[in-house]
């Protein structure tokens, strides 16, 4: 391995404490992910970092103990494990518990030259990373409710895979591939994205953010779609399966159930399968602007609500191919397996690859 | 028996008032185990077939006294009449909170506008090489408390009847059953019946000494006074059977008569019911006092475990009896 | 639920939270005169969490609440001109002058008192449950404690029994950073300020709301209320908050970042919030606000003059109401 790359290998970590956390434990049968939890994750992450030779991580700070029983870990109980630790930088920045701590840590970690960012969080707290990552990959880890865009993995594995990738041991073009994103434009300003979700929604305030009664909810937009996914997406995968890697996109406009064209039944969250009318099906193509006015509701973008509408606000969304990239994981680890990457120093040593 | 008179008081007034509910520490036993439903009825077998006729009414409670005790005193402060059984009085100490702060000051901190008609039952008494925490007699620390009415009943008859009335009282009780009288056999009348609070039984009336005397130290009061008797020595003996509120008539009455004073208490001995009973004699009807009134209670020290010591500890008949002949030299 | 609230309702919800706002501010200015006895704990800052869950909540059901507990007793229905006059130690108090600030309470509206201890009111809350749960009408209980207060054995404990006997307590953590002083960082290390985390352990569904969000509260609580009214057993929802006062009234709180509540009145205002949704959703006009925030300002003024004004309690009430009999 070259040792330039070791040397700049730095990786930040973003773990969403609220992720996890919402309403939809209460009105499904959601699972949470605890802050001890999130913590493990990230020592964990940090470890398998580490095997590649990942020597510094940039963590976002949070009020929630993450960070804080993280650095107790590594500095009492780890210690004397005799574990071996990348250093650990929390990023400097005021922490205010929503999700402008995401974006601000983002912008930072992308200024402080990281490689990569590792994200713990649901499709929410990914959304947030996307829109200030530009082309910087992102290993997408699922600590969250409703995970279409993130995946369930092994943190160790994952943090090993990360650190291939920083490190250079595995190329981006190789270890990467592109998402496709939905963007919204309100009143020709305030632009955002969608990563897995658009609903527009007849609640008149964001409140608790998520998205759960099906009565409420008028369209629906998805960048990909798949029946097995959860949430809003599955809807639209039950009507059409849209792969990830397709250049098309999908929007439905609901009705009540038993009207319209047809009816489902989708599990909008972990636990909670309720019936949707599908009233219009329209393929999304990249760059149709869909132009929306006079509406009154709320936009929810990745299950979450985020703007409310009011009469005069006009609308654009469209569907944009040139999204954040992602780390594939297990195609990662086959090519440093074939290239040998992980194999010890030789077979009379047990040293670690970077401690070649 | 003493237990058999307890069981059938609450099942009486469970039966009477829907209300009235039960909880605490294997009240009902193994329900819910696919064994046999109220198999145990709490440590000692007072509650067996309780829950079998109130299956609704009666709730095992997981061992976190402060947690079903505080729910016990915020039922009856919802329109409920809970019984909250707490296995031995010593544990009283995990649920202080429940009882000292908020059950017994409800009422006067709300300006009269509430009613807390909770009752505690618990079990006192050493005798049983059950030794330093599950021996102890603490009405005194709950008498001290305004606001708490404390029963001490010293037979079975009494123990219905003052349980009746404790069930039925507005205010918050604590009902101390000593160990040693669950099993002492006597009749007691199937139909319901009550007993007032803060009215006390003259057990036998005597010319020259009065014996105050509270559960089971009643029975060693009367053995005392037997032996005393044969030496034409005669003693009133005075059960108050509660100790908040306490019948003081009973006691400055007698004392006017007989000039002597003896207490026989199985609590500790500082600032405990004896001493207040005498402090208050004192007080009261000093000039009728022919000598130093006497306090038989343990010595100062905590319930010892092994059977010698522990017969050392509880007061004895030949201490109660030195005790009145003190008065009378 | 949302988008279902009327504006009727919503302008109920915003009278509420400024009366508490409105009481709580004039107390701290009346405190500094030194005409209030006692100690007093203000709930500034905290409006959205009483009135999220209160306006679910009718005189059936019960709450059990703190120290800190004028804003429970205003949203649940409390007589504000009692409860001026009992924190003033009157006569004409909620409960003749012998509780003051920490001891009101008003069982008639399901107020089962503000609780000097700390971590009493679960417990209670669970017993009123058990109360609601046998009398199948309905209604349910919540208890409100704080982050402090979460540490306490009486709270897991309930948590427990809630479960176990699977009663209609909703367990609402009002989560304001300081447990007096001391951040609860400071004291726990699992869950230590997501103690939602805690809650979960013990077979409840438990979320994290923004407390200073008034609708988000709403929604978590209407949620939590109506599951626990079905039968769906307890639930437990931390509300992230700030006080906007120290710990009590005259607490110099050193162990607060400069401009903390400065910078929470200015952004994070719940009342704020509020207004800014319902006029941006042309749901209520700001002059309607206004006139409620005028009628509150006199409404308060008018408690305090009568408060001043009334009778000390009769000496003989020393004596009274220990007992019912005795």
């Amino acid at each position: 391995m070259n040792s330039d790359l070791v040397a700049n290998s730095a990786v930040g970590i973003i773990a969403n404490p609220a992720s996890g956390q919402d309403i939809r434990r209460l009105i499904s049968a959601a699972s949470g992910c605890s802050i001890s939890e999130k913590t493990n994750i990230v020592r964990r992450l940090c470890l398998g970092m580490r095997v590649p030779g990942v020597e510094k991580v940039y963590l976002i700070p949070d009020h929630s103990g993450i960070a804080g029983s993280l650095l107790r870990i590594r500095d009492q109980g780890s210690a004397a494990l005799g574990e071996n630790w990348p250093e650990i930088a929390l990023i400097d920045m005021p922490v205010e518990e929503k999700a402008i701590d995401t974006l601000r840590a983002v912008n930072l970690m992308v200024k402080a030259g990281v490689r990569l960012i590792v994200v713990l969080g649901g499709d929410g707290t990914h959304r947030l990373v996307a829109s200030g990552c530009a082309d910087i990959p992102l290993v997408a880890l699922s600590t969250g409710t409703n995970n279409t865009f993130p995946h369930f993995q092994e943190a160790t594995v994952a943090g090993i895979a990360a650190g291939l990738v920083a490190t250079g041991a595995v190329a981006v073009s190789d270890a990467t591939r592109r998402n496709k994103v939905l963007r919204v434009e309100i009143d020709e300003r305030c632009c955002d994205l969608a990563l897995v979700d658009l609903c527009l929604t007849d609640d008149i305030w964001i409140g608790s953010r998520a998205v759960w009664k099906a009565e409420r909810v008028r369209e629906i937009f998805v960048p990909f779609a798949r029946p097995d996914a959860i949430g809003w997406s599955a809807v639209a995968g039950y009507v059409r399966h849209i792969s990830r890697e397709s250049s098309d996109g999908l929007h439905l406009v609901l009705c009540p159930p038993g009207q319209g064209l047809l009816t489902l039944c989708a599990p909008i969250a972990p636990g909670l399968i309720l019936p949707v009318g599908i009233a219009e099906i329209h393929t999304l193509k990249p760059l149709d602007v869909i132009s929306l006015k006079n509406l009154t509701g709320t936009v929810s973008l990745d299950g979450e609500r985020e703007f409310t509408l009011r009469q005069c606000t006009s609308l654009n969304i469209w569907l944009d191919l040139n999204g954040p990239l992602t780390v594939d994981v297990p195609h990662v680890l086959n090519l440093a397996a074939e290239r040998g990457f992980l194999y010890c120093a030789s077979t009379e040593s047990t040293k670690m690859p970077f401690e070649r | 028996m003493f237990k058999e008179a307890i069981n059938e008081a609450i099942r009486l007034e469970m039966e009477r008032d829907e209300t009235v509910i039960l909880m605490g520490l294997d009240v009902a036993g193994s329900a819910g185990t696919g064994q046999e439903r109220d198999s145990w009825g709490g440590v000692l077998g007072v509650t067996k077939g309780l829950y079998h006729q109130f299956p609704d009414r009666v709730f095992d409670a997981p061992i976190s006294e402060s947690s079903y005790i505080g729910a016990a005193v915020g039922a009856s402060a919802c329109g409920m009449r809970a019984i909250g059984e707490l296995m031995f009085a010593d544990f009283l100490g995990v649920c202080f909170d429940q009882l000292y702060n908020q059950a017994a000051k409800f009422r006067y901190m709300f300006g009269g506008k509430a009613i807390t008609p909770v009752t505690i039952r618990t079990i006192i008494g050493a005798g049983f090489c059950a030794a330093a925490q599950h021996s102890q007699s603490p009405y005194s620390i709950f008498t001290h408390v305004p606001g708490l009415k404390c029963i001490v009943p010293s037979n079975a008859y009494d123990a219905k009847g003052l349980l009746t009335t404790a069930i039925q009282d507005d205010d918050p009780c604590i009902f101390f059953e000593h160990k040693a009288l669950y099993t002492v056999k006597m009749e007691v009348p199937e139909e319901h019946y009550r007993i007032p609070l803060g009215k006390a039984n003259i057990l036998q009336e005597g010319k020259d000494a009065t014996i105050v005397a509270l559960g089971l130290m009643v029975g060693v009061a009367t053995k005392a006074a037997k032996q005393l008797e044969r030496d034409g020595i005669s003693c009133t003996i005075i059960d108050p059977r509660t100790t908040s509120p306490l019948d003081h008539d009973a006691i400055f009455s007698s004392v006017k008569k007989t000039g002597r004073l003896i207490v026989v208490d199985e609590d500790s001995s500082r600032c405990g019911f004896a001493a207040d009973i005498i402090a208050m004699t004192a007080q009261e009807v000093f000039s009728s006092l022919k000598s130093a009134p006497q306090m038989v209670t343990p010595p100062f020290v905590p319930v010892p475990f092994a059977k010698n010591l522990e017969t050392a500890y509880i007061p004895s008949a030949a201490r109660v009896e030195a005790a009145v002949r003190q008065t009378m030299e | 639920m949302s988008g279902h609230m009327s504006k009727e309702d919503l302008l109920k919800a915003y009278r509420k939270m400024r009366q508490i706002r409105e009481f709580e501010e004039r107390i701290h200015t009346e405190f500094a005169t030194g005409e209030i006895p006692g100690f007093v704990h203000l709930y500034a800052g905290e409006e959205a969490v009483a009135v999220g869950f209160c306006e679910h909540l009718n005189d059936k059901d019960r709450i059990s609440s703190t120290h800190r507990g004028h804003g429970h007793c205003i949203a649940k229905g409390v007589d504000i001109m009692g409860m001026m006059a009992e924190i003033y130690g009157r006569k004409t108090g909620t409960c003749g002058g012998k509780g003051g600030s920490m001891h009101i309470a008003d069982l008639d509206v399901g107020m089962l008192g503000a609780n000097g201890i700390v971590g009493a009111g679960p417990p209670l809350a669970c017993g009123a449950g058990l109360a609601s749960k046998l009398r199948k009408d309905g209604s349910v209980s919540v208890v409100f404690f704080g982050d402090g207060a979460a540490n306490q054995g009486t709270n897991f404990e309930s948590m427990n029994l809630a479960v176990t006997w699977d009663l209609p307590v909703v367990f609402v953590l009002e989560n304001n950073g300081y447990a007096e002083s001391t951040s609860p960082k400071y004291t726990a290390r699992v869950g230590t300020e997501n103690i939602a985390d805690r809650a979960r352990g013990f077979g409840m569904p438990a979320i994290t709301v923004d407390g200073n969000d008034f609708f988000a509260v709403y929604e978590a609580a209407g949620e939590a209320i109506e599951r626990a009214r079905k039968g769906g057993g307890p639930a437990f929802v931390e509300c992230k908050t700030l006080r906007y006062y120290g710990h009590f009234e005259g607490d110099a709180q050193t162990y607060r970042p400069k401009g903390e509540v400065k910078e929470a009145r200015a952004n994070n205002d719940p009342l704020k919030r509020f207004a800014a949704v319902v006029v941006a959703a042309d749901l209520i006009d700001s002059a309607e606000l206004e006139k409620i925030d005028k009628e509150v300002l006199a409404q308060i003024d008018g408690a305090v003059t009568a408060a001043k004004a009334a009778p000390e309690p009769d000496p003989e009430s020393l004596f009274t109401d220990v007992y019912v009999s005795y």
